[in-house]
């Protein structure tokens, strides 16, 4: 994860070329094992038991080793282990920029310094980025004070859903508050109970259809109503994960039918609505959130 | 001697209505479920139309999403209970639905599969209410 902001921020500056930039996401990638497979090739736990963790993490929305402990496939401290064997994400990028000669060690720490100034991270946000742990980067991300916490959840969640379901090469930037959104497509399903949550997924065409394609299990490569179902989809079991953690603080919301928009889509809102760009490599999904039920969507089409 | 309960027919044989008014989802599910030698009959995009499917085909067993529009799936599991007391629904469910599974209960549901599917899962799921694990 380091690699992918840090890298980012090399490339926006010049310091490595886009190609460059892709490599070394590519790279970092190949070096970092699932901790399934790890434990498989280690011996602590047989395929099968890796393979109901890992479909039971999709419908649970829980970190594979609390899964796996719990199950008794594996104990806190081998646990541990893999994660100590999962490697450094950090030392791992360090080590792809200079074995490339891309940075001396001196220049990659002159650069840290001005990425972390530039970005306006502090220390323990840099030491968030550098952890790998998706739990410590999100809020790095949704610190605004103004942001409600069922919605820092929420982003929270489907960060976690992104990585777990589309790209693990997953770059988050600020969330940021908006009065109104437009684009020419968008998947949204809205959630109610004790309170209301209307989730929209949109973006560039590449990143839409990535995760349209990713999700789906097919090549799409067109917006239209297949890729847009894929991503409604992707947004209805992403929400029942959500639906499924409130409800363990009975907290009920039902989920309404997701639905696809194209044309000329806007959405706007007097309540809080916010924007969380998502970034799979150089590709930008957006995901927009409204919450209470003040938000006006224009140039809706359900689904089917 | 033991004997097995078995449906009307194999799995190889058992007729399948699919009801999700998500094409992406019904498309993977037919592809395990064809996979796993069962028919998919016809499929469904809402408890209306999954309904007058049931009275078309005869399906062996009903698989009905809970979320869709015009009918939900609890609509559609209490019409062809109601009229086919002895069909077979077996609801599907985005997690955290609970509030939808027990009413789902109430009305007769068979049993449940959740999303994203997990194939071994979903096909011993289906064994089972057909009687055949």
């Amino acid at each position: 994860m380091f690699g992918n902001y840090f890298g980012k921020y090399l490339q926006e500056k010049g310091v490595l070329t886009e190609k460059q930039y892709e490599d070394l996401l590519d790279e970092l990638t190949e070096a970092r094992l699932r901790l399934g497979t790890l434990a498989v090739l280690n011996g602590m736990m047989t395929n099968e038991q890796a393979d109901e963790v890992n479909q039971l993490q999709k419908l649970q929305d829980r970190r594979f080793g609390d899964i796996a402990t719990e199950k008794g496939y594996l104990t806190d401290e081998q646990v541990g282990a893999l994660l100590r064997m999962q490697g450094d994400q950090y030392l791992l990028c360090i080590q792809v920029l200079t074995d490339h000669d891309y940075l001396s060690l001196g220049e990659i720490q002159k650069y840290i310094n001005s990425f972390k100034r530039e970005e306006r991270f502090s220390a323990l946000d840099l030491e968030a980025l550098k952890s790998g742990d998706l739990d410590k980067i999100v809020p790095v991300f949704t610190k605004e004070a103004s942001i409600p916490p069922v919605m820092k959840d929420y982003m929270a969640l489907m960060a976690r859903n992104v990585v777990r379901f589309i790209s693990g090469d997953l770059r988050l930037k600020a969330a940021q508050r908006i009065n109104d959104y437009s684009n020419s497509y968008m998947a949204t399903q809205e959630m109610s109970g004790e309170f209301k949550l209307l989730v929209g997924l949109s973006g560039d065409k590449d990143a839409f259809l990535q995760a349209a394609s990713t999700f789906g299990q097919e090549e799409f490569t067109e917006i239209n109503e297949d890729s847009l179902d894929s991503v409604c989809e992707f947004i209805n079991c992403s929400n029942g994960l959500y639906a499924s953690k409130m409800s363990e603080d009975d907290v009920e919301l039902e989920l309404m039918p997701p639905v696809m928009h194209t044309g000329e889509v806007k959405l706007w809102t007097d309540g809080p609505m916010y924007l969380v760009p998502m970034y799979i490599g150089n590709r930008r999904l957006e995901l927009v959130i409204c919450l209470e039920s003040k938000w006006h969507l224009s140039d809706a089409a359900e689904r089917v | 001697m033991a004997f097995v309960r078995c449906s009307r027919k194999g799995v190889g044989m058992a007729n399948i209505l699919v009801v999700d008014d998500s094409r992406t989802s019904r498309k993977i599910l037919r592809g395990i479920l064809e996979g796993a030698g069962f028919t998919i009959v016809a499929e469904a995009t809402n408890g209306v139309e999954g309904y007058d499917k049931y009275v078309e085909f005869q399906p062996d067993l009903v698989t009905m999403d809970i979320t869709m529009p015009v009918l939900d799936g609890l609509g559609g599991l209490k019409k062809i209970k109601e009229a086919f007391p002895e069909s077979k629904v077996v609801m599907v469910t985005a997690a955290g639905q609970k509030n939808k599974m027990v009413e789902a209960v109430q009305n007769g549901a068979d049993d449940f599969i959740p999303k994203p599917f997990d194939s071994e899962q979903l096909v011993a799921t289906l064994k089972r209410v057909l009687g055949e694990s």
